[in-house]
């Protein structure tokens, strides 16, 4: 039996994905005047996505992939993406917290947390990140508040 | 009339806020295009939230100037540390890298910049003689031709992605999909939303955009922890003086390069999803194939410059000519600005030059505005690139990142945009790692309201689905986007298989059909003319034996992937 392979993966994940969506056009609301429903695009184009991820689960099967040959490790894996998943836990981190901390506080901790996490530790490092993080979140903020006028999310904590 | 349209546009362009602007977006395309690992798409998007508050004309202005002096600055890195700043100046560095290593490298710089400029101009050109030309064919264009002109903008974009073209097409498609989540513009009908509220508005195109090529590129680049702490460039660039007068002599002793390789770019430009990155090679290969002496190429000769520097450049001008013509962008970056024209209200298509004539010319004014502050701008970036490239990659990556998510949230003022960007970026990230390409993408979700809107107008005006086949401009973007798919397994097939014997001559052949069908007389003229070359290759394949030599080397799709 050939190994599963990323690819497989992929494609039949597609296509259950393909499936949900197509089971929602069913939920659609009516529209009597309309000539066309508005079902019509989107059953289009799942099915056509459908069609594809079917040809990408054969292809996948026929031609294994070289990612196949490699015994896959949870731990290697976790090592080799460290940066990314820290990268994005600390972006989730500052979005759960942005209605709190607000874009100027939340910006300068995610700024300084990613750096400190990224960066090397040395105590150098540590004040040269506070220093990056204070002036370009701080710049940026002044930016868009007062040379864009946009409102940024200013949060609960620092007063207003 | 044109000529008033210019001067109006000029006018606009030429205020002093707007020039100051567009230097500073300039530089900042010259120093984004100059460090590797950040591209030009990546600058032009982030110069996006910046635009908004702006007129259109000054906000595309900017947009134009990021992305010239982002095509420039490319050459800077490859010329002087041989690590190409973007894709799109790979093919510079094969001679401009040994030129600098030989002891001229101002010399080196001074043709890849004055190549850059005259390549640009030259697609200027173009773009002021063609698009409104190419917009009056556009007229022609009714829901049908349009449907399928969105099919095989895909269908090409998808069919670059080289070996991965199934990948290609599902990205494209994923693309529709994702532009289809929301209400319907007709109906208000909420279609995927799986009753979350805030899906009803369904996905801005910009935080989907930046997510998927500048957060996830960023954390793409950020994945290997050695790397992300060096130097981005560890070199010995020092500062050094451009030798103008001579590269320009030496460019205009070799002004048949120039031309050839522009026009390539002018060429791969027009085509919907192509751009400098295949038209740098494809141009330095011309170039090679054209020289006397090709063996000498890749030892710093300046021909191995103009060609890849003058058709990189190029590509925009031709870009820009699909996009303002026919509403259908030819890259990515002309994809960021169509999203920046609809922020805009302003809805490219066949009749926008002649609806908005001063924004469309401002458009062309700004390209070469934006060349001519790149040439004054390049000495002064030269050596604030070798400042900035001291910084580590992770340094700079963070403020971006955190940039991202400003203007982000500048477009609409809501979070929900941040939490596209996440999952845009995640998305991004895991797209790049199992090797889909996320061009189609984009310009799926840029089209796709485009293809429903229009697919809709022609089965209601008509159920009879044989019109796409049967009308002429219809067929003839159908015919072009089979071959597209069919291309990929023509260059495996090719000097394997004896259908490939047959796949060159059959394009002009099957593209005669519709061309006579659209009758008239220069378009049957240009039929015949099809018919004649498509013959002409039949007899060079014929007195060959019907055979094809399997194509040597490395190919354009292999190196554009690398």
């Amino acid at each position: 039996m050939r190994r599963i392979n990323a690819d497989v993966v992929i494609a039949l994940l597609l296509m259950v994905i393909c499936a949900v969506f197509f089971v929602e056009t069913f939920a659609y609301q009516k529209v009597h005047l309309a000539i066309i429903g508005s079902k019509l695009w989107p059953r289009v184009v799942v099915v056509a996505m459908f069609l594809l991820a079917s040809a990408y689960l054969v292809q996948s099967l026929r031609l294994p992939s070289k990612r196949a040959q490699q015994p896959w490790s949870l731990t290697q894996w976790l090592r080799d993406n460290r940066n990314v998943i820290g990268s994005f836990a600390f972006y989730g981190l500052f979005l759960l917290t942005l209605p709190y901390l607000g874009m100027l506080l939340g910006g300068t901790l995610f700024v300084f947390g990613a750096l400190t996490f990224l960066g090397r530790r040395t105590w150098l490092n540590h004040a040269i990140h506070i220093a990056i993080a204070v002036v370009s979140v701080g710049f940026m903020w002044w930016v868009f508040t007062h040379a864009l006028g946009v409102v940024l999310p200013e949060g609960e904590i620092l007063p207003r | 009339m044109i000529l008033e349209h210019i001067i109006a546009a000029v006018e606009a362009v030429a205020d002093p806020y707007t020039l100051v602007l567009m230097a500073v977006g300039v530089a900042a395309g010259l120093l984004a295009g100059a460090i590797p690992g950040f591209t030009i798409t990546m600058a032009v998007i982030l110069t996006l939230p910046f635009t908004f508050g702006m007129d259109a004309v000054r906000g595309l202005a900017v947009m134009i100037g990021v992305f010239v002096g982002g095509l420039s600055g490319g050459l800077m890195a490859g010329i002087l540390t041989g690590i190409p700043g973007t894709p799109s100046s790979v093919a510079t560095t094969f001679d401009g890298f040994p030129m600098a290593r030989g002891g001229r490298p101002g010399l080196a710089l001074g043709i890849g910049v004055w190549s850059s400029f005259f390549g640009g101009m030259i697609s200027a050109c173009f773009l002021m003689a063609l698009a409104p030309s190419l917009a009056r064919i556009g007229l022609e264009f009714g829901p049908w031709d349009y449907f399928s002109l969105v099919v095989f903008a895909l269908t090409i974009t998808s069919s670059l992605a080289g070996k991965n073209m199934l990948k290609g097409v599902i990205a494209g498609v994923a693309g529709l999909l994702i532009a289809a989540i929301g209400e319907d513009e007709t109906s208000g009908v909420a279609r995927f939303t799986f009753e979350f509220d805030d899906l009803r508005q369904g996905f801005d195109f910009l935080p989907v955009l930046v997510g998927l090529f500048a957060f996830s590129q960023l954390l793409t680049d950020l994945r290997d922890t050695a790397k992300a702490q060096r130097p981005m460039v560890i070199g010995q660039a020092k500062h050094i003086h451009i030798e103008h007068k001579a590269a320009v002599k030496a460019i205009v002793a070799r002004w048949t390069t120039l031309l050839r390789s522009s026009l390539i770019g002018v060429f791969v430009g027009i085509l919907p999803g192509a751009g400098g990155t295949i038209a740098n090679i494809l141009a330095y290969d011309q170039a090679k194939k054209a020289s006397k002496h090709p063996e000498q190429f890749g030892s710093g000769l300046p021909e191995g410059i103009i060609a890849p520097e003058s058709s990189n450049n190029a590509v925009e001008g031709g870009a820009l000519i699909t996009m303002m013509a026919l509403g259908i962008p030819g890259d990515v970056v002309t994809a960021v600005m169509l999203g920046a024209l609809l922020i805009h209200n302003i809805a490219p298509s066949p009749t926008f030059i002649s609806t908005e004539p001063v924004l469309a010319y401002s458009i062309m004014v700004s390209f070469v505005f934006g060349l001519c502050i790149m040439l004054a701008l390049q000495a002064l970036c030269l050596r604030v690139f070798v400042q900035v490239t001291r910084i580590p990659l992770y340094r700079l990556g963070t403020v971006i990142l955190i940039y991202c998510a400003i203007g982000v949230f500048a477009l609409n003022n809501i979070v929900f945009d941040l939490w596209t960007l996440f999952w845009f970026g995640l998305l991004g990230y895991a797209m790049r790692r199992f090797e889909f390409p996320l061009a189609p993408m984009i310009l799926g979700v840029v089209l796709g309201d485009n293809a429903e809107i229009n697919l809709i107008r022609a089965l209601a005006s008509d159920s009879d689905l044989t019109l796409f086949v049967t009308r002429p401009w219809s067929l003839f973007f159908l015919t072009v986007a089979i071959f597209s798919i069919a291309f990929p397994w023509y260059q495996h097939a090719r000097g394997v298989k004896r259908w490939a014997v047959f796949y060159l001559p059959a394009v002009p052949l099957a593209l005669s059909l519709p061309l006579f069908m659209m009758g008239g007389t220069v378009r049957p003229l240009i039929a015949a003319g099809l018919i004649a070359f498509a013959g002409w290759l039949l007899w060079r394949r014929y007195r060959s034996g019907w055979a094809l030599p399997p194509k040597q080397g490395e190919s354009t799709m292999e190196i554009r992937e690398s």
